[in-house]
């Protein structure tokens, strides 16, 4: 019979495992990258462009050089390699060279025995500006033609028309990632012209490959370690200090530490692109859609960073998970001095959805038909091609699935409003209950899982069996997710042996796990632990003669044949595997193709509480219904969707960097407001278990889903609440009354 | 709390060209296999249902399975499941077995019991390495929605829409076995050789 395992192994996939991390981090115990030391440490400290475009005239670096207790002052003149960085291209250069594109961009760095005296040399650095006009309007920017990339679509007919026309302009504001834990690294050069670098980041072979470049040294002087990060959201993808702590350490020969403060961290990481949407949906009388047409302008900042990647989202996401055969858009990443934008939890596809889901209500109140009634009339399903690219949708794809099943959660109760707490107004009694309306709204989006366009996407990892149990050596980075949990379930359950430990690996040990984002390491990291645990109980079982491997050892026919111990006696059981999605394709001169390696849908029903005369907005519950294709972890599932919900609802009633001529005067957690636990909404969901056709056990990615549809569906329910047209989240409080 | 099984055995073999329930694989039918699997269970009882013309019944040892008949197994699963159950005693859930499966283990069947919490979950499956199946358990208020006619598709319908628990069993689905090309599949993975497969 089988010889494979299955989860009657205690603390294997399907089971609500604890996390190792999470009691370390409730009591303050665990080590987050800021919280890293070593002997003879110096600290680093950033000198930055006041100015969101300015011509530096004059660097005077000697001031501060002279100060006591200093050690280095670096600027763009002592990067020994290659001077300029970048995921996509490397068009950032790595301090000011000449001329400052954004607020915040750095142009010197200081090492120093501690850091005050590091922030006092910033302040000592002779720099004098000439200020030029900066360029902060991404429509004056297409105009000009600063563009990163043009994603057309063209399918179908573009002449077609429908009896039935709705249009609409759209906007979407800057929403920060908001990581708890900011930017920091710490630094050790070897003594040997090479470095070691413990630092905040999504994916650490992707920051190496560009970090040697520019110290000028080989690929092996330099090896990146995973480290303790609070929070991530896309924020760490891109590089902020790694190169310049690295190029301090490797001057000083010391030990070199940075730590963004929150109002650095600001302009210090990537944020969600901001966007300015048109659309035009044209369906027959009876819903059924005929044409969609789009324009998608986002806000690129001074840099490329992910923007291309993230342009090819919203353009082939534009027309949601619909099926239209005519299909007209053209996406655009636009170059302006606006702090940098880059990769944020939905990636692009956030701010398609707000649009396509405004668009839905708009057109089904045109025709005089049920919102969610059009929206099933017109799902996509399995089988079906995107209505963008083409592409047939290979993967489980339960659009109108995830409508049922969250239209089947019951309403909350009516408003107590005798209860302040219940108030929009909250324990301040600023509200009169009888300005409160209750409103209710629906949103639905679909996303890609992993990376696209033809991006060679892998995973590595090493299982490794010994007499103590297994280790399983990966890159992929933990950000606060669960993945280390959930790689602990997969290879348990694959194996059959329950002492499981991860084992943080850096770039020298092991190969690249690629970023964690995409929605992506439970399916490709998850997808490498499967393969090679399942290599590693073929090959235990093969070593012992057994039918069934646990962790006394190999058995055959129920009796015990050899003990763990004799099995590893001469050597460890250890398999390394490369594991590879589906291969994805360029999209043709009409962005059609097969760009795609996996999809999944979700849906959101938020119920909201608005206080007219005040603009108040209280999210009383969202529920959700998403397409997960297998809990591998079910409390890890439902701290994720609760988690990204509530990044939803920021954005919808909260969250937005306020710029001006490029400068953010919010750059604090005092101005820049995040929902707290007070904010945060009651959620049910329902959770659809249709299996992926490669993700380990048919699980699906879940990370991004509960950010993209969370946030037209609030506004949707405001809308409701109050009869406004409110085409631009985040919803202030004069968008509400008016004034 | 009382789990019952029900072995769906009623089917006509249109495509194997002979009662596949019987067919010898190893040293026993093909049904046996699922029988005996039942048998070593902790499921608290077990039916075997069978078809009006019953040729099955004879060619295996029941054990402490009781027999049934589906006097009308064209109506589908369901009406071969509520035949099983009619001469079963009353029970919380009922576990589906299908007689041409005999890959499904004791174990698997206990695992699924084991796994399944009556108070979260209405029914419960296998998630194999490449998608659902067999065993399936319906807890009992949900039978009450599913018709007879439209069992298939309405029991997959409840096991989608839930709450369902799917236990994860890291290797292929059992084979559906139908054809004779199927029969020669469940030979290699069974580690037997069976007879050659009649020719047309």
């Amino acid at each position: 019979m089988t010889t494979d395992a299955d989860t009657r192994v205690r603390g294997g996939i399907g089971e609500s495992v604890k996390r190792p991390d999470g009691i370390p981090k409730v009591t303050g115990n665990f080590a987050y990258a800021s919280d890293l030391t070593a002997d003879g440490m110096l600290w680093g400290a950033t000198l930055r462009s006041p100015f969101a475009s300015a011509r530096l005239v004059r660097l005077d670096i000697s001031a501060a050089l002279a100060m006591p207790g200093v050690h280095a002052v670096l600027t763009q003149e002592d990067v020994p390699g290659r001077k300029t960085f970048g995921q996509i291209t490397p068009d950032q250069p790595v301090f000011v060279d000449g001329e400052a594109r954004f607020w915040g961009e750095p142009v010197a760095v200081v090492a120093a025995d501690d850091p005050e005296t590091a922030r006092l040399a910033v302040a000592a650095i002779g720099v004098e500006w000439e200020e030029l006009t900066p360029l902060v309007d991404m429509e004056e920017a297409l105009a000009g033609d600063e563009v990163f990339r043009h994603a057309p679509v063209r399918r179908g007919d573009p002449d077609a028309r429908g009896e039935v026309v709705v249009e609409g302009y759209y906007e979407v504001g800057m929403q920060d990632q908001a990581p708890l834990g900011t930017e920091a690294g710490l630094a050790i050069p070897d003594g040997e012209g090479g470095v070691d670098l413990w630092v905040t980041s999504q994916w650490t072979h992707e920051d190496h490959d560009q970090i040697w470049r520019s110290l000028g040294v080989e690929p092996d002087q330099v090896r990146q370690h995973p480290t303790g990060i609070g929070g991530a959201f896309g924020a760490r993808e891109d590089m902020s200090l790694h190169i310049h702590v690295c190029l301090m350490a490797l001057r000083t020969g010391r030990p070199v530490k940075m730590v963004y403060n929150r109002q650095e961290s600001f302009p210090g990481h990537v944020h969600r692109h901001p966007g300015r949407l048109w659309y035009r949906h044209e369906a027959t009388a009876d819903g059924t859609l005929v044409r969609m047409e789009a324009k998608v302008i986002l806000d690129g900042g001074a840099y490329m960073d992910t923007t291309a990647a993230v342009v090819s989202n919203a353009t082939y996401f534009a027309a949601g998970p619909y099926k239209v055969d005519n299909v007209v858009v053209d996406g655009y990443g636009v170059r302006t001095n606006n702090p940098p934008t880059g990769a944020m939890r939905g990636f692009g596809v956030v701010q398609v959805c707000f649009a396509h889901e405004t668009q839905m209500d708009r057109l089904a109140a045109e025709l005089g038909m049920d919102p969610l009634e059009l929206r099933k009339r017109n799902a996509l399903a399995s089988g079906d091609p995107m209505s963008t690219t083409g592409q047939i949708i290979e993967t489980s794809l339960p659009t109108v699935g995830v409508i049922d099943q969250l239209v089947a959660i019951p309403l909350p109760p009516p408003l107590d409003s005798e209860d302040p707490r219940r108030l929009p107004g909250g324990t301040g009694l600023t509200t009169t209950p009888q300005y409160v309306r209750r409103g209710v709204g629906y949103a639905v989006s679909i996303k890609n899982i992993a990376f696209s366009e033809a991006f060679d996407d892998f995973a590595e990892a090493r299982v490794v069996l010994d007499a103590t149990g297994v280790e399983v050596h990966t890159a992929a980075v933990e950000v606060g997710q669960g993945m280390v949990t959930v790689l602990q379930q997969i290879a348990r359950t694959a194996i059959g042996v329950e002492q499981v430990a991860i084992v943080p690996a850096d770039t020298s040990d092991i190969g690249s796990a690629g970023s964690t984002s995409a929605s992506r390491q439970t399916q490709m990291t998850g997808g490498a632990v499967l393969e090679a645990a399942r290599a590693v109980r073929a090959e235990a079982l093969e070593r012992g003669g057994g039918d069934d491997l646990t962790s006394e050892g190999v058995w055959l026919g129920g009796e015990l044949v050899m003990s763990l111990d004799d099995l590893c006696a001469a050597a460890p059981v250890s398999h390394r595997t490369r594991f590879r999605h589906p291969p994805t394709y360029e999209t043709d001169a009409n962005g059609q193709g097969d760009p795609h390696a996996d999809f999944a849908v979700a849906a959101h029903r938020a119920v909201v509480d608005v206080d007219t005369e005040l603009g108040l907005v209280r999210v009383v519950q969202v529920d959700t219904a998403q397409d997960i294709g297998l809990a591998l972890n079910p409390q890890s599932v439902r701290g994720q969707i609760e988690g990204g919900i509530l990044q939803g609802v920021g954005l919808a009633v909260m969250e937005e960097l306020i710029l001006d001529n490029g400068v953010i005067l919010n750059a604090s957690f005092t101005d820049y407001l995040l929902p707290t636990f007070l904010d945060a909404p009651d959620v049910e969901m329902a959770l659809i278990e249709e299996p992926s056709p490669w993700g380990p056990f048919g699980a699906k990615g879940i990370g991004e889903p509960p950010t993209i549809s969370s946030t037209p569906a609030v506004v949707a329910a405001i809308r409701n609440a109050t009869g406004l047209e409110l085409n631009r989240v985040p919803i202030r409080p004069q968008d509400i009354t008016g004034t | 709390m009382i789990v019952v099984g029900v072995i769906v055995a009623a089917g006509e073999s249109n495509r194997m060209g002979r009662l596949k329930q019987l067919i010898e694989v190893g040293d026993r039918p093909m049904l046996q296999w699922v029988i005996d699997a039942a048998e070593a269970s902790r499921l608290d009882q077990v039916a075997v249902v069978t078809g009006p013309v019953d040729t099955v019944r004879s060619g295996v040892r029941l054990g402490r399975s009781v027999p049934a008949v589906n006097p009308h197994p064209e109506l589908g699963t369901m009406s071969s499941l509520r035949a099983g159950l009619a001469v079963l005693e009353p029970c919380d859930a009922v576990v589906k077995l299908v007689a041409d499966q005999p890959e499904v283990t004791t174990g698997d069947i206990d695992a699924l019991i084991e796994a399944w919490d009556p108070e979260l979950h209405r029914a419960a499956l296998v998630r194999y390495r490449d998608g659902d199946g067999h065993p399936l358990l319906i807890r009992a208020d949900a039978l009450a929605e599913i018709t007879d006619r439209e069992g298939d598709r309405l029991l997959w319908r409840l096991m989608e829409i839930g709450p369902t628990h799917r236990l994860v069993l890291d290797r292929q689905a059992p084979l559906d076995v139908n054809t004779p090309d199927d029969l020669a599949t469940l030979a290699v993975r069974l580690g037997h050789s069976f007879p050659a497969p009649p020719t047309a």
